[in-house]
């Protein structure tokens, strides 16, 4: 791995420690005590508080919808493969198709579905998720399918079916072995994609509730701020939400550009 | 003597381009028939459409093994057969074995998959085989990674594979091309002894002529897609009727003699995409006329497995 994945790497690791154990050493009144003081919109926490909290949701929100969004590529490329012709068109044209819908207006749209269902005027974790999931799930599945299909023209693959290789035997000996890095390297690459998406929403007011912000319904609450005296308070919202994006996108590159290398 | 194989009319088409015209031949049991020609002259894809293993591609004619009709079997059937009793060599050792898997595992895999054989079962035929192919320490290797071996014993482990289950024919592809000259004659001894001892048909696809020549008792030259001479070895490689054979065996050094210059077949095979009215080699041929870029020119039978592919085929020795 080159040099900016392993920095990307680190500052992720203490990311996300960090934001997983704010809760020990943010609070009011505990030691140490936030440099940014009190947060001026609600004084009951810090700005260190609300901020390492958003940075957690917004990562458990980018991980959990990665993580989605690659598990369903991953079913549907295998799935298209198994089918084959009308099915791997079908899955392929089916993904394309999905570019073309605006990500930010699905997102919407199910925010209205939540509230008509659940109530209230916001959407829970679990829900975005799975609305991150419902939007995330085209590119990767392209890309799983696309790699599954270069692999598949490896002369040892073509060797293991003339030696009468069963097609499940060829995908779990053959295939998936090889493809595994190049997932995981989309899903690193996917989950500051959902971060970005979650957080225009949130900042637009259809994601997660006030009482518990992402990064970007942090910085949408808080956007007054920027042009008085308060602008330091929103800052370091804005620098951590740029710094987990660079960082997952150097891992990323840094794993996609190795699964290129090494690949047979 | 019957036919292990019998190719018939064998065509092959990607997207539109016929990249495999009208191939015909047959393989005795327990013989060897070798399939000569030029990078892309479509020797591997032949071997490929018998397997039926040409993903995309059209493909016309029969291919009959022991005398079942290949095309129109059940896939499933067709995976059974594969393998097990219609194996295939590749060329390049190092790209059709996995690189992630051990060579014992790789070599245990037809067994598991035709012979429902245990993970241990298959391991220790796996070593048996290596040694039956001549690999020093099979108990060793059979645990190393392809990239730990050398390309002879790569090779050697390809063989062993696809003789795992005793095929009644195999297809080796270019089997010894990418090694030395000494681990060539080795390989080629190999698979000429397990195919004496277990009667094995062996179609040779190689663009060397000399290996041909010395291990087939038939020859098929093939060119841009087409047969273009057919025969036995003996007499194609002493006398050959089509321009383009003697070509290929002017271009050969000659190991006694005067010293002369190697003579060159001029120009490249023609692109398969664009279509010819005459022959296909006219082009190269420095005895081509008018009527051979004019005419289309027809298979002409001079018995039952000899024939060339030429208006003005040659007459006499080489």
């Amino acid at each position: 791995m080159n040099l900016r994945a392993k920095v990307g790497g680190a500052v992720l690791v203490v990311l996300l420690v960090g934001s997983a154990t704010s809760a020990l050493w943010t609070r009011v009144g505990g030691v140490p005590d936030c440099v940014f003081g009190l947060d001026p919109l609600f004084p009951y926490e810090t700005v260190c508080s609300q901020t390492l909290g958003g940075l957690w949701r917004s990562l458990a929100l980018g991980l959990l919808g990665g993580a989605g969004a690659c598990a369903l590529a991953l079913v549907l490329a295998l799935v298209s493969r198994a089918g084959g012709g009308v099915v791997d068109a079908f899955v392929e044209k089916g993904a394309e198709l999905f570019f073309s819908i605006p990500d930010v207006l699905v997102l919407i749209s199910l925010a209205f579905v939540a509230r008509a269902v659940q109530g209230g005027e916001s959407v829970s974790l679990p829900w975005m998720a799975a609305s991150l999931v419902a939007i995330g799930w085209a590119a990767p599945t392209r890309m799983v399918q696309n790699r599954l299909r270069s692999l598949d023209r490896l002369d040892f693959v073509t060797a293991a079916r003339a030696l009468g290789a069963t097609e499940w035997r060829v995908l779990t000996r053959h295939l998936l072995p090889f493809a595994w890095d190049y997932v995981f390297a989309i899903f690193l690459l996917r989950v500051p994609a959902i971060i970005l998406t979650e957080s225009t929403i949130s900042y637009l007011g259809f994601g997660l509730p006030l009482s518990e912000p992402s990064l970007g319904k942090y910085i949408g609450d808080h956007w007054r701020l920027l042009t008085g005296e308060d602008w330091l308070d929103v800052a370091p919202a804005w620098l951590l939400l740029v710094l987990v994006v660079v960082s997952f996108h150097w891992v990323g590159n840094g794993l996609l550009e190795r699964a290129k290398k090494v690949s047979p | 003597m019957s036919a292990v194989l019998l190719v018939e009319d064998l065509s092959v088409s990607f997207g539109g381009v016929r990249v495999v015209d009208g191939v015909s031949f047959q393989v005795p049991v327990g013989g060897t028939v070798g399939v000569v020609g030029e990078s892309g002259s479509g020797k591997s894809v032949t071997a490929l459409a018998i397997l039926r293993l040409l993903s995309g591609a059209e493909v016309t004619g029969r291919a009959y093994f022991e005398g079942a009709d290949l095309a129109r079997l059940p896939e499933a059937t067709m995976r059974a057969l594969r393998g097990a009793r219609l194996a295939m060599v590749f060329q390049d050792p190092m790209t059709s074995l996995n690189p992630g898997l051990r060579i014992g595992e790789q070599i245990g895999e037809p067994l598991r998959v035709h012979s429902g054989a245990t993970k241990a079962q298959a391991l220790r035929e796996a070593e048996r085989l290596l040694g039956e192919v001549g690999v020093p320490e099979p108990s060793e290797r059979v645990h190393a990674y392809p990239h730990e071996l050398s390309g002879g014993l790569r090779q050697r482990a390809v063989i062993a594979m696809a003789l795992a289950c005793g095929p009644n024919l195999l297809l080796a592809d270019e089997p010894t091309t990418a090694l030395d000259v000494t681990v060539q004659a080795q390989v080629m001894e190999v698979l000429v002894r397990l195919q004496r001892e277990r009667q094995m048909g062996l179609l040779l696809i190689s663009h060397d002529l000399g290996l041909v020549a010395e291990r087939c008792e038939t020859v098929v030259v093939m060119y841009a897609g087409q047969v273009v001479e057919q025969g036995r070895a003996r007499d194609v490689l002493r006398s050959p009727r089509h321009p383009y054979t003697r070509g290929l065996l002017s271009s050969l050094p000659p190991l006694s003699g005067a010293r002369a210059r190697l003579t060159e077949i001029p120009g490249v095979v023609p692109d398969p995409r664009e279509p010819l009215a005459g022959c296909r080699f006219a082009a190269r041929c420095a005895l081509a006329q008018p009527r051979c870029r004019a005419a289309k020119v027809e298979w002409t039978g001079t018995g039952p497995d000899s024939g060339v592919r030429c208006h003005f085929p040659l007459e006499g020795a080489r």
